[in-house]
């Protein structure tokens, strides 16, 4: 995926990226630019010690969100963590799911309020997604 | 003054600052809450309320310095009950410093997001996306 760094418009801090991708959806330009934003926080933004979002845990949220981004699907949430991961969740249908993006534990949490909890790699994220897009679609 | 070693009664309130973009709208419970990575830290700080009333300051005081930050409480008898240890660990600039201490899984730090209580709520530092999804609720249930 295409990124260009912007450049001379911090003086300190960290580095800015920005994500550049085809439109997937009515949400995912407005998703990227939250992804950017992210990567602008400074150390300790959490109010304690927390860690600058990283630059490669920024693109491979917004690389998922570029294949997750199926047609009527809601938009997810985008938070950062405070090891300077990336967190995308749906929490809607029923259904709570965590994407974590992070070098510390990376991985899909899914709770089912029908059913139980699931733990799966991030190499099943998307086609996690894909199988519950029915409870996920933007109502 | 409070010791070090005191210990920490079940009903205690333990608060923790929360950055406005740690914040998410939960469509299925139809409220705001803190995200799960809010309580990612297995030494996670946190304040604690005796310590802050015995120096007579409000929960509240923990956030000067920080207006975009919202406060959350979790009780000391709900992080014990998930295997967690609350340790007393003063620092030079917050005598009610301390930190929950143990692993926390990703089914743990969703029942943490889930018991945490909003002691302060700053709306209006929140990512707009979430107070959009808000009020799209609001909306469809006045409807």
């Amino acid at each position: 995926m295409p990124q260009q760094r912007a450049a001379g418009d911090r003086g300190e801090g960290p580095d800015v990226y920005r994500v550049v991708a085809p439109d997937a959806s009515p949400w995912y330009s407005a998703a990227l630019d939250r992804i950017s934003d992210l990567t602008a926080l400074a150390v300790g933004w959490n109010g304690y010690d927390a860690r600058e979002v990283k630059a490669d845990m920024a693109i491979d949220a917004a690389a998922f969100l570029a294949k997750a981004a199926f047609p009527g699907i809601a938009p997810p949430s985008i938070t950062p963590l405070a090891d300077g991961g990336v967190q995308v969740e749906w929490h809607r249908g029923g259904l709570d799911i965590e994407i974590t993006f992070s070098d510390d534990e990376p991985g899909v949490y899914i709770e089912d309020r029908q059913g139980g909890e699931t733990e799966l790699s991030l190499t099943e994220a998307v086609s996690a997604i894909a199988s519950y897009l029915p409870r996920l679609q933007e109502s | 003054m409070i010791p070090d070693d005191a210990p920490v009664s079940e009903d205690m309130s333990l608060y923790r600052r929360v950055h406005p973009k740690e914040i998410v709208w939960n469509e299925n419970d139809r409220c705001l809450r803190p995200g799960s990575g809010v309580f990612k830290d297995p030494e996670m700080s946190i304040h604690l309320d005796d310590v802050l009333k015995d120096e007579e300051r409000e929960p509240e005081s923990v956030l000067e310095g920080k207006p975009q930050h919202s406060l959350v409480a979790l009780t000391a008898g709900f992080v014990k009950g998930e295997e967690q240890t609350v340790r007393r660990t003063p620092i030079p600039e917050d005598a009610s410093h301390g930190e929950v201490c143990g692993n926390k899984s990703q089914g743990r730090r969703k029942r943490f997001a889930r018991a945490a209580q909003f002691v302060v709520l700053r709306e209006d530092a929140l990512n707009p996306d979430e107070l959009a999804k808000m009020r799209a609720a609001a909306d469809s249930g006045s409807e």
